[in-house]
């Protein structure tokens, strides 16, 4: 989702207003905060940086440089856990974006 | 590499799973042949320490993530991984007086370790093929 096209069509369909990114609370009409695109491709990264750090807590448990089992078990449950968010989140937005599409001019 | 193993089968990761559960299932059944050795006369139990030429295997390689020096390499070079061989040693552990060393105690909560450990493998292993799953097959409505 770094693509340019596709954040260039995210911000086309915010409109004019200003955005509610994760810090933008207090609102003046040209406020700055992160974009929607923004916040979404960190969230992707985030996504990333947990299924790689659940591969380096499987390679740690299979090499026996951890004792702790559960660690290991969380780690690659919040991987998990954060890959299927995202893939809702992404059939929503494709489910929204298609809805406006059937929109009668 | 066919395309079907380049999209799905390329992880380093999975293959070490399935290499530590190789040897864990040994390790088992060395295990079990201590135990059931007892009272063999002159008998000497045995073990492999797997879990030390994985770490040096993946030591050796750096992170196993996905590297590659060529542009015609694709996919892991994991084969040392793949070519690791038990190397069973000897336990060395006071002899009775008949020449066999199998401390039963020792077996046993080694046997408990080993199950627990090759659960909690093959535990991960399901969590993250079922990972790859969901993207292969959540659909978006259409």
């Amino acid at each position: 989702m770094k693509d340019i096209t596709v954040s260039s069509n995210l911000k086309a369909l915010q409109g004019p207003g200003p955005s509610q990114g994760l810090g933008a609370s207090k609102i003046a009409p040209d406020t700055k905060g992160p974009s929607f695109a923004d916040t979404l491709a960190q969230s992707l990264d985030k996504v990333n940086t947990l299924q790689q750090n659940a591969d380096v807590a499987i390679q740690d448990f299979v090499a026996g440089d951890t004792r702790n089992i559960h660690e290991t078990m969380i780690a690659v449950g919040k991987a998990d856990l954060a890959f299927r968010l995202t893939m809702q989140v992404r059939n929503k937005i494709v489910e929204a974006y298609q809805e406006v599409m059937r929109t009668q001019v | 590499m066919p395309l079907i193993d380049r999209l799905l089968f390329s992880d380093a990761v999975p293959g070490l799973m399935k290499k530590s559960l190789n040897f864990m299932s040994t390790r088992q059944s060395m295990i079990s042949s201590n135990i059931s050795n007892i009272d063999t006369p002159g008998f000497k139990a045995s073990d492999i320490d797997f879990q030390a030429q994985l770490r040096a295997a993946i030591g050796s390689k750096g992170s196993l993530n996905m590297r590659t020096t060529s542009e015609k390499h694709i996919g892991p070079s994991d084969s040392n991984i793949m070519d690791l061989a038990a190397d069973p040693f000897e336990e060395d552990s006071a002899a009775k007086s008949n020449g066999n060393n199998v401390d039963i105690d020792n077996e046993m909560a080694k046997m408990a370790e080993n199950q627990i450990l090759y659960n909690a493998t093959v535990q991960l292993m399901m969590k993250r093929g079922s990972t790859v799953r969901s993207a292969v097959t959540e659909l978006p409505q259409q």
